[in-house]
């Protein structure tokens, strides 16, 4: 009677086997993960190459190969396009026209956007000190807003030739790029911003003056040794 | 549990039109509210969840008399989140554009309501083959409910399908239908017909505490929830 009165009792999982399972299920995650990733690196390097060179003819149809450097502390040196940059080295992209004159150097930014980190690409003329391109290489800002960075024609009227002057020493830019509320832009080095995509709108602004402040210098202290092009492995953009 | 080891098509119709986790049951309305504006982007969207449903439905479903009952929920968001991640990385090697075009909604595969709630309620108590039956018509419903969205949203507000113009220069298209708010109008409409010509809706019985008194064919499983 007093059986058939008891409740029944749920019984209780060791905690050494909820441990075993959650650390396998982990391993096999990795694992997986780990598989995928290796796979799919090459595909995925190749198809960013692709991008980028795609968005580089974009910016400045007239290129016809691009030079492939890296900026170091230590200053300019060529690479192979294939080749990884240094650590805290900078990719640097050159782009020639067909009489071998400089059409451009592009380089990368990255920051925090609203979601996610952004990675950018500008475009430098070097001889006027502007920024005259600007496109969004990876991004997770929401569909609809904070990727109007990349689409709003008129916010990226902004970089058809933002001021990146140096200063008379030519160690950093006489004015700090930034991003202003939509209709307040008054100087060149300012950025005419999006309503309804404050944050990643400024976020572009801040990301912009970092690279350009580290990668403006360097460019320009390089200049002649870009526009040759001797030492930088290059390649027809037969795209 | 069931253990029928056969491949039950029923479950896979009933995913796919009976019980559709859109247009019945409004699961996953996040993406596809935000990135069904073109066909193109609907189509991978739907894929990728599907692929991450099926997947993971297989792998819950093998190991599910191994996975203790008090760590079930930690290691189903485990195993679906591995499968976004190789999604996103499949995605990206299929296609970049089209990866960047998805923007967040890619990763947040991961905490898809459908995903979830498919490997609590079906994969956890049921075999292999009727879980991946199961999760094939789920993603299947899925990527026909945001395909159909896509479809409309793209062909009215841009004039096009797949990116190729279909009505000529002259069309002026209904711009708010690829905006935002206009996800929501395109929504409506698709659930005002299937709710037209969907069984539920033609039965003459209407108001839950009548459906459950309708004959199970009707509803595949016979499950109505109330």
């Amino acid at each position: 009677m007093a059986e058939a009165m008891a409740s029944p009792q749920t019984e209780k999982t060791p905690a050494r086997k909820l441990i075993r399972t959650l650390t396998l299920t982990a391993a096999l995650s990795g694992l997986l993960i780990v598989l995928v990733y290796q796979l799919t690196l090459p595909i995925i390097r190749r198809n960013q190459a692709a991008a980028l060179k795609k968005t580089i003819l974009r910016m400045r149809p007239d290129t016809q190969r691009i030079g492939y450097f890296q900026l170091t502390p230590a200053g300019l040196t060529a690479r192979r396009e294939r080749q990884e940059t240094q650590k805290q080295a900078r990719p640097l992209y050159v782009g020639y026209n067909e009489k071998d004159e400089l059409t451009g150097v592009w380089a990368e930014a990255s920051g925090i956007g609203y979601q996610d980190r952004l990675k950018l690409l500008f475009a430098i003329d070097p001889r006027r000190q502007l920024i005259i391109g600007m496109a969004v290489l990876e991004s997770k800002e929401t569909p609809g807003l904070g990727d109007r960075i990349e689409k709003d024609p008129q916010f990226q009227a902004n970089f058809t030739a933002l001021d990146a002057r140096l200063n008379r020493q030519g160690t950093e830019l006489e004015h700090e790029i930034h991003t202003v509320k939509k209709g307040r832009k008054q100087h060149p080095w300012e950025i005419d911003g999006i309503t309804g995509a404050t944050i990643s709108a400024k976020a572009v602004g801040r990301i912009l003056n970092q690279a350009a402040q580290l990668t403006l210098p360097l460019v320009v202290k390089h200049l002649e040794r870009l526009e040759t092009g001797e030492t930088g492995d290059t390649e027809n953009s037969e795209f | 549990m069931n253990d029928q080891p056969d491949f039950d098509m029923n479950l896979f119709l009933k995913g796919l039109w009976r019980e559709n986790p859109v247009f019945v049951q409004l699961l996953g309305m996040c993406p596809l509210l935000a990135v069904s504006n073109t066909v193109i982007n609907a189509l991978a969207m739907g894929l990728a969840t599907s692929f991450v449903l099926v997947m993971s439905a297989a792998l819950i479903s093998l190991l599910r008399n191994r996975i203790p009952k008090e760590v079930r929920i930690a290691t189903f968001i485990l195993i679906i989140a591995s499968f976004v991640t190789c999604a996103e990385l499949l995605l990206q090697a299929i296609s970049l554009e089209t990866h960047r075009a998805l923007g967040p909604f890619v990763s947040l595969i991961v905490v898809n309501c459908i995903i979830l709630g498919q490997a609590e309620s079906f994969a956890s108590k049921n075999g292999l083959l009727r879980s991946v039956a199961d999760a094939l018509g789920r993603g299947a419903g899925f990527t026909f409910a945001i395909f159909c969205m896509g479809g409309l949203r793209e062909v009215i507000g841009s004039g096009s399908f797949m990116g190729q113009a279909l009505f000529g220069a002259q069309y002026q298209p209904w711009v708010i239908l690829i905006l935002p708010g206009g996800g929501f109008f395109a929504l409506g409409l698709l659930l005002l017909i299937y709710n037209r010509i969907s069984p539920v809706s033609r039965s003459p019985q209407r108001g839950c505490h009548l459906l459950q008194e309708l004959p199970d064919k009707k509803f595949g499983a016979g499950k109505v929830k109330t």
